[in-house]
C-alpha cells in the first residue's frame, strides 16, 4: 500500500494537469454562457436557452490519462515505483475524480436550479435527458460517463504506450471494422430497429451509469493487463 | 550476498538476442563500470536488472530477490538512463520532489547543494531544459537518491567536460561517505578509468570481460621495436592487435598474470608500454568481432 501512496502522490504533484482541467472548462463554460444570455436578454425562449457547454466538462479531461502513460508512467519506474503500485494509483485517481465530478457537478446542478438558470434562465447543467430528483442519483449520472470516458482514454494512451501510433492505428482499423460488421449484421437482419428501442425503454441511469460502468469495467481490464506488461 | 547475482541471462526480441547467456556478479559497495559498444546490450541488461524489461530466460537476483515487480527490491534501486524521460509540464523542482517522495534515501540538503553546483533553474519546466541540463537532473537524482543500488546509463549526455569531472568528483566524494553499489555505463572509458573498481564488458549480447580494474590496468602491454626482437619477446604471449609500419612492428599482448618468462626489454631490443584500460576494452572488443 505504502508503494501505491507513494505512486498516488507523484501523480497528483500536478493537481492542475490530474484534476483541474474539466473545473476550469466548466467555470470558463458557465461564464461564458451566463454573459451570452445576459446580453442576448429575453429574445430566445426558454426550450431554446439549453446549452451543450457541459461538453467541455468531460472532454477537456481526455489529455490526462495519455499523459499519465507516457510521461508520468517512465518517470515513476525510473525511480522504482512498480507497475502495480502505478496502475492501483491511477485506479485511486480516477475513482477520485468520478465521486469529485459526480458530486460536483450535482451541486452546481443544484446551484443552476436554484438561481434560475444561473440568473438568466439558461439550461448547461440541468438538462432534461440527465435531469434526475435525487442528488446523488444524480451525481452518478453525472459521473460515470466520466469514468468511462476516462478509461477509453487510459487505455488509448497504454496502446500507445505498448504498441506506438502503428498500434493506435491498427486498435481505430479494428474498431471500425467490427463496428460496421455489427451495423451490417443488425441491418441485415433487421434488428436495429430493436436495439434502438431497447435503449429507449431503459431508464436514464441505466443508460447513463449502468452501460458506461460495463465501459469502465472492459476499458480498465484491457488498459491494467497493457499497463502490467508494459516495457519501460 | 552480492548485490546483484546474474545466471544465463538471455533476452530476445523480435528475432534478435540482445543478452546471450550473461552471468555476471556484482559486489556491494563497489563502482562497476559497464562497458561496451553501442547496441551491446548495457542497456538491456540494466532495463532487467530494475524491472522494466522482462528477461526471456535465465536468473536474475537483486539483493537476494528477483527484481521484476518486487518492490522490497526496487524501493533500493534507482536507474537513471541516457534518455531519461521526464513530464514535460514538471518545473524541476517537481521532478526532485518526486524523487523525494519516491526514494527512501533522499537527501534533499545533498541534492541542493548538487543543484546549486550545476547551476540548474529549479523553476524552470523541464521541457525548457538543454540536453545538458536535463542530464544533469538525472546525475542529480541519481546521487542525492543514495540508492543502494544506482544506475547510471551514458547519464551525462550534453554535459561538457567541466560538468562530467564534477559528476565524477562529486560520485567518487559521496561514495566515500555513503558506500553503495554504483553501475556506471558509459562510452567515456578513459574518463572513468580511475573511477570504477570492476569491470564488465558486454559485446555482442556476451560478456568478454569481467574483472577487477586493477588487474585490468596491467594486464595488457603494448610491445614495439624491430619485427623479429618484438616476435622473439612476446612469442607464447597472446596477442590482441598487431600492426607494422616500415620495419617496425607494434603488438598488444596480455601479460601471464604472473608476470613469468619476461625478459627485460631494453636487452631484447623492445620498448613496452602499458595499455590504457580504454585501449585494452577496445582491443578486446575488436578481438570479439567476427573476421
Amino acid at each position: 500500500m505504502t508503494e501505491t501512496v507513494k505512486a498516488l502522490r507523484i501523480q497528483l504533484m500536478k493537481p492542475s494537469a490530474t484534476f483541474a482541467v474539466p473545473w476550469y472548462s466548466i467555470g470558463i463554460a458557465i461564464a461564458i454562457c451566463t454573459a451570452l444570455f445576459a446580453v442576448i436578454g429575453g429574445e430566445v425562449s426558454y426550450s431554446n436557452r439549453t446549452t451543450g457547454a457541459l461538453a467541455a466538462f468531460y472532454l477537456s479531461g481526455v489529455g490526462v490519462q495519455p499523459w499519465l502513460a507516457t510521461q508520468l508512467f517512465p518517470f515513476s519506474t525510473a525511480l522504482s515505483i512498480t507497475r502495480r503500485a502505478f496502475v492501483r494509483a491511477t485506479v485511486l485517481l480516477v475513482t477520485a475524480e468520478t465521486v469529485l465530478a459526480g458530486l460536483g457537478l450535482a451541486l452546481l446542478n443544484k446551484i443552476e436550479i436554484g438561481t434560475h438558470g444561473w440568473f438568466v434562465h439558461m439550461r448547461l447543467l440541468n438538462l432534461p435527458y440527465v435531469h434526475q430528483d435525487d442528488y446523488f442519483t444524480q451525481a452518478l449520472v453525472y459521473g460515470v460517463p466520466m469514468m468511462a470516458l476516462t478509461s477509453v482514454t487510459a487505455l488509448l494512451g497504454a496502446i500507445f504506450r505498448l504498441f506506438g501510433q502503428l498500434g493506435l492505428w491498427l486498435f481505430f482499423m479494428a474498431l471500425g471494422a467490427v463496428s460496421a460488421t455489427v451495423a451490417a449484421v443488425l441491418v441485415l437482419t433487421h434488428s436495429l430497429g430493436h436495439i434502438a428501442h431497447f435503449f429507449g425503454r431503459q431508464p436514464m441511469l441505466a443508460d447513463f451509469a449502468l452501460y458506461p460502468m460495463v465501459l469502465v469495467v472492459v476499458c480498465g481490464t484491457a488498459w491494467a493487463a497493457l499497463m502490467l506488461r508494459s516495457r519501460v | 550476498m552480492s548485490a546483484v547475482v546474474v545466471e544465463d541471462l538471455t533476452m530476445r526480441y523480435r528475432g534478435h538476442t540482445a543478452l546471450d547467456g550473461v552471468g555476471l556478479t556484482l559486489e556491494k559497495d563497489t563502482i562497476h563500470g559497464l562497458l561496451g559498444r553501442n547496441g551491446a546490450g548495457k542497456t538491456t541488461l540494466m532495463r532487467i536488472l530494475t524491472g522494466q524489461e522482462f528477461e526471456s530466460s535465465g536468473r536474475v537476483e537483486v539483493f537476494g530477490q528477483p527484481p521484476r515487480e518486487n518492490s522490497a527490491v526496487l524501493s533500493r534501486v534507482c536507474f537513471i538512463r541516457e534518455a531519461q524521460r521526464y513530464p514535460q509540464n514538471f518545473k524541476v523542482r517537481e521532478a526532485f520532489a518526486a524523487a523525494a517522495i519516491a526514494c527512501p534515501g533522499w537527501d534533499q540538503a545533498y541534492a541542493d547543494r548538487l543543484v546549486k553546483d550545476f547551476e540548474l533553474p529549479l523553476k524552470r519546466q523541464i521541457k525548457k531544459l538543454s540536453r545538458g541540463q536535463l542530464s544533469a537532473v538525472g546525475i542529480i537524482i541519481g546521487l542525492a537518491a543514495r540508492a543502494p543500488l544506482t544506475l547510471f546509463d551514458e547519464p551525462y549526455l550534453g554535459l561538457d567536460a567541466v560538468a562530467r569531472h564534477l559528476f565524477y568528483d562529486r560520485l567518487l566524494e559521496d561514495f566515500s561517505e555513503h558506500p553503495r553499489t554504483i553501475v556506471l555505463s558509459t562510452h567515456l572509458i578513459d574518463e572513468v578509468a580511475d573511477l570504477v573498481e570492476h569491470v564488465v564488458l558486454i559485446d555482442h549480447g556476451k560478456v568478454l570481460m569481467d574483472a577487477e580494474a586493477d588487474e585490468l590496468r596491467g594486464r595488457a602491454v603494448s610491445v614495439s621495436g624491430p619485427a623479429e626482437a618484438v616476435a622473439a619477446y612476446v612469442d607464447g604471449l597472446p596477442v590482441l592487435h598487431r600492426s607494422e609500419l616500415g620495419g617496425r612492428v607494434r603488438v598488444a599482448v596480455t601479460r601471464r598474470p604472473d608476470g613469468s618468462g619476461q625478459t627485460d626489454p631494453r636487452a631484447a631490443g623492445v620498448s613496452v608500454e602499458s595499455l590504457s584500460l580504454q585501449e585494452l576494452i577496445v582491443l578486446t572488443t575488436k578481438q570479439g568481432d567476427p573476421k
